[in-house]
């Protein structure tokens, strides 16, 4: 079996996901500090850089440790199909969700956290799978991808009009959830994901499968990326 | 000659400035803002009911405008820490007025307006963390003039002693200088009710020769006296309980009957005889010497005089005196050796005051050079009226959160910046303690000492549960300290069980504590709860826009809010003091809020249930306000779909390679 010789698995080994480490290890060294936190108040100030510095800061060692890992897995799969992918869907989901919070909810003074930017994330590798060939020429794949996706959205709609999260991790006293960021997040990454297929002048974003073979096995970067019917 | 006109002149000129310059400066002075003239204070009277928990203060000041025309007049006082302004009334020869809280913009304009037409109106407001302000317009001419307010403040027990102060001294930091007659012409009388749920050792007022009498278990009454007097030194009193404290909590609640929210307040005794902390201490002293200090020095002197003489051997010191520049007095850290303490105790006593206050660069330059082999802890003696350098409240909590440096602050003077205070000790770990004139300054500077050089409860999570249970106080600090008692608000909807929880360590072992509690149906006792609760509620929201998570116009829109609807004065929100036909003529609806049962009533007497508890405490639950932080999160189901998501590709793709193989 040639799973990790070729295909996107054996370029996140061979290449090593670089922009993901970076971001984590990012993650990790804000902390919890609150002069990067999305801040209502200090974004009309001036301090724009909030906006994209609020989602490495996190609440609490329960908060962060979900975020980070969630954050590692999903951005380092795409970092193997294409950085300019990734590098896309996190600086539009950055600045989207922050200013997506600012704008919806008006409630909200203090915002932090890397979940949005992971919705965002997933919801691009999604879409990226969702209309790859090889997931196509899955038997039952697309119904599989489709349903995932259907879960996906119903989860992040169903927290928002319920307000709270299906599963809440403790996020330590005085935090609230908001839910509505995941699905500004959700936004974000289609858009990332339609924004790149568009700018590239491609209409797909091609996912060689697991090991190669049908598509021809060669790792997809952000230059591979071609049209497929 | 011309000539001798203008040295008299001149020679008048100076003696006057220098009078001004030496004298004490004081509150509750009031003064013609027109002509300058004071008012004379005929008669001035304190009531004082100091129950489990929070203080009302009622003062009552008769005022004669001895001149031939109406008098408009202004009249300060400085504001205790985290008190409630809740009643105004003004009594003029033919008519009562009665105070109603408003936006400050509201107030001020119906206030100009009608000072404009020739009537008689008052306007209290609150400048900052400094004065609340008092301005009464058209007082008639030779009439008197008797103004009452009530303020309401949270009481804490530190080490097992209670401390009330009526603040008289004004700290000199006012932007707008003011000075006037503080004599009382009459008499000056102040009372003062103790009832305590908890025995009582002792009552005192250093300073002053009271009348004490027990009037029952844990109750008091103490009485003072004056005539003529001046209004010049603040009145401190302090009621000690036994050293051995049982761990407590005492519940309080208020609910009317006509239904609505609850409001609880929780005052929790962890009783914990904390460890020592153990090994040599460096000791970095950094000193305000500006001249917003000119009436604070010799208490300052004595503060660190005292401290110094505390070191133990093994401790390191540091002295660093600042104003405008920072000087350091001693060349880095020294030896607690007696030789090198009398040597600084020297030089501390000849600190002159002068200059600006440039407190952030003396942080700056006291948490450089630690030794981190080493436990550090600043004391910070000042009145925190930084002016110059780095102002923003920002930057020093920024400052602070970088290094690992415990910062106590020994506050001085009534009217000191103690919301910047809260701000850097906070961000620190450490804590601040308000210290007066007429304090027992020794015992301030003991007991804040004994929290230095003991071990703290640390990484204190507190929760405050129950299902309809909201607003409760916001607990950021972690930290709880040798002897340190803590107040926590909180409002609920129906009666129920509600549940206190605390998990704490010290020096790494977990201490938790957990406890149910009563929240009545009804109880109509303690209405000044919900003034008291609002205003923990503002203090939050105005800490959040100090420190930048909160726009000005938010954190105004909510404080504004919270101030109308619980009568409170706010710095957005101020009374208006009129008749009720004014009121109705600009449309002002009549709120009829009022706790403690209106002026000249004593507050429903704290029901308290104390119980015997386990360990210590801090505070916190998530709050239904606006000032919440938010977050997505990932959960664990999130990660778990994907994994699955992934996995199942991976069987799939394998599967049909093995069916193209085959």
């Amino acid at each position: 079996m040639n799973t990790f010789r070729h295909g996107w698995p054996a370029t996140l080994l061979r290449r090593g996901p670089v922009i993901t480490l970076a971001l984590a290890a990012a993650a990790v060294a804000a902390g919890a500090s609150r002069e990067l936190l999305l801040s209502r108040g200090a974004v009309l100030d001036g301090d724009l850089w909030r906006l994209a510095t609020g989602h490495f800061v996190h609440f609490g060692h329960a908060h962060a440790v979900g975020d980070i890992l969630g954050f590692i897995g999903w951005a380092a799969i795409i970092e193997a199909i294409s950085r300019r992918l990734l590098v896309t869907t996190v600086s539009l989901a950055a600045l989207g969700v922050s200013v997506g919070v600012l704008a919806l909810c008006p409630e909200v003074q203090v915002y932090g956290g890397l979940s949005a930017i992971d919705v965002a994330l997933a919801t691009t590798l999604l879409c990226v799978l969702a209309s790859s060939r090889w997931v196509r020429e899955l038997p039952g794949g697309r119904v599989f991808i489709g349903a995932i996706a259907a879960a996906h959205l119903f989860k992040a709609a169903y927290e928002v009009l319920v307000g709270h999260a299906i599963l809440a991790p403790d996020l330590g006293a005085g935090v609230k959830l908001l839910p509505a960021a995941h699905l500004v997040g959700a936004l974000c990454g289609v858009a990332a994901w339609w924004a790149v297929q568009r700018g590239g002048g491609v209409r797909r974003i091609t996912l060689p499968p697991l090991g190669g073979g049908s598509t021809g096995g060669k790792p997809s970067t952000s230059r591979s990326m071609t049209g497929s019917a | 000659m011309p000539w001798k006109r203008v040295v008299l002149s001149v020679a008048l000129a100076t003696l006057a400035f220098v009078s001004l310059g030496a004298e004490a400066r004081a509150a509750g002075t009031l003064k013609d803002t027109s002509t300058g003239a004071y008012a004379e204070i005929v008669e001035h009277h304190v009531k004082v009911v100091l129950a489990d928990g929070f203080a009302r203060t009622e003062v009552t000041q008769v005022f004669e405008n001895p001149s031939a025309l109406p008098m408009d007049a202004v009249y300060e006082f400085p504001v205790p820490p985290d008190a409630a302004l809740s009643e105004m009334k003004i009594e003029l020869e033919d008519r009562t007025l009665n105070g109603q809280v408003v936006p400050r913009e509201t107030a001020e304009s119906i206030y100009q307006s009608e000072k404009a037409s020739g009537n008689q109106a008052g306007l209290a407001t609150k400048d900052g963390h400094q004065n609340f302000r008092f301005s009464i317009a058209n007082i008639p001419a030779a009439s008197q003039a008797t103004m009452t307010f009530v303020y309401y403040e949270p009481l804490a027990v530190d080490e097992s002693v209670g401390r009330y102060l009526y603040p008289l001294q004004d700290g000199g930091t006012s932007s707008a200088p003011w000075t006037g007659n503080q004599s009382v012409s009459g008499t000056f009388s102040f009372e003062l009710e103790l009832k305590s749920t908890m025995p009582i050792e002792s009552v005192t007022m250093p300073g002053e020769n009271p009348t004490v009498t027990e009037l029952g278990y844990g109750h008091y009454q103490v009485s003072l006296q004056e005539s003529p007097s001046n209004l010049e030194q603040d009145l401190v009193l302090e009621y000690r309980f036994p050293s051995d404290l049982p761990k407590r909590m005492d519940v309080f609640t208020h609910r009317p009957a006509s239904g609505g929210p609850g409001i609880f307040m929780l005052v929790l005794t962890p009783g914990l005889d904390l460890p020592a902390a153990t090994g040599g201490t460096d000791w970095v002293f950094i000193l305000d010497t500006s001249g917003s200090m000119e009436s604070k020095m010799e208490t300052l002197r004595n503060s660190v005089q005292s401290a110094l003489q505390r070191l133990s051997e093994g401790d390191r010191f540091r002295i660093i005196a600042f104003s405008s520049q920072v000087q350091e007095l001693t060349n880095g850290f020294l030896d607690a050796t007696p030789a090198n303490i009398a040597a600084a105790s020297s030089q501390v006593q000849a600190l002159v005051d002068g200059g600006s206050t440039n407190l952030y660069d003396a942080l700056q330059t006291g948490l450089s050079g630690v030794d981190s082999d080493r436990i550090t802890s600043t004391v910070l003696v000042t009145d925190a009226e930084t002016n110059t350098g780095m102002v923003d409240p920002v930057a020093f909590d920024s400052l602070l959160k970088k290094s690992d440096v415990r910062v106590y602050g020994l506050l001085l003077s009534n009217n000191a910046n103690w919301p910047l205070m809260e701000i850097v000790t906070e961000a620190s770990g450490g804590f601040y303690s308000p210290v007066s004139n007429e304090d027992d300054i020794a015992g301030q500077v003991q007991r804040a000492f004994n929290k230095a050089t003991h071990e703290a409860l640390h990484d204190v999570q507190l929760a405050v549960t129950g299902s309809s249970v909201t607003d409760t106080t916001e607990f950021r600090a972690n930290k709880i300290y040798q002897g340190q008692q803590l107040v926590v608000f909180g409002r609920y909807t129906q009666p129920e069980n509600a549940l206190i929880e605390v998990n704490a360590k010290v020096k790494g072992t977990p201490h938790s504590f957990a406890q149910q509690f009563g929240l009545p149906d009804v109880n109509a006792d303690n209405a000044e709860l919900e003034q008291l609760w609002a205003l923990d509620m503002v203090h939050a929201l105005e800490k959040k826009n100090m420190l930048g998570l909160l726009s000005d116009d938010n954190a105004k829109a909510q404080i504004t809010e919270l101030g109308v609807n619980h009568q409170l004065v706010t710095d957005h929100t101020a009374m208006i003091v009129v008749d009720e036909a004014t009121l109705e003529k600009y449309g002002v609806e009549q709120s009829g809020q009022s706790s403690g049962g209106g002026l000249g009533e004593s507050p429903g007497g704290g029901s308290s249930s104390g119980s015997g508890t386990s360990s210590g405490s801090g505070t916190s639950s998530g709050s239904s306000y606006d000032d919440s932080d938010y977050a997505g999160a990932i959960d664990p189901g999130q990660l778990a779909l994907w994994a699955l998501l992934l996995l199942s590709l991976g069987l799939m793709d394998a599967r049909r390679r093995r069916k193209e193989g085959a």
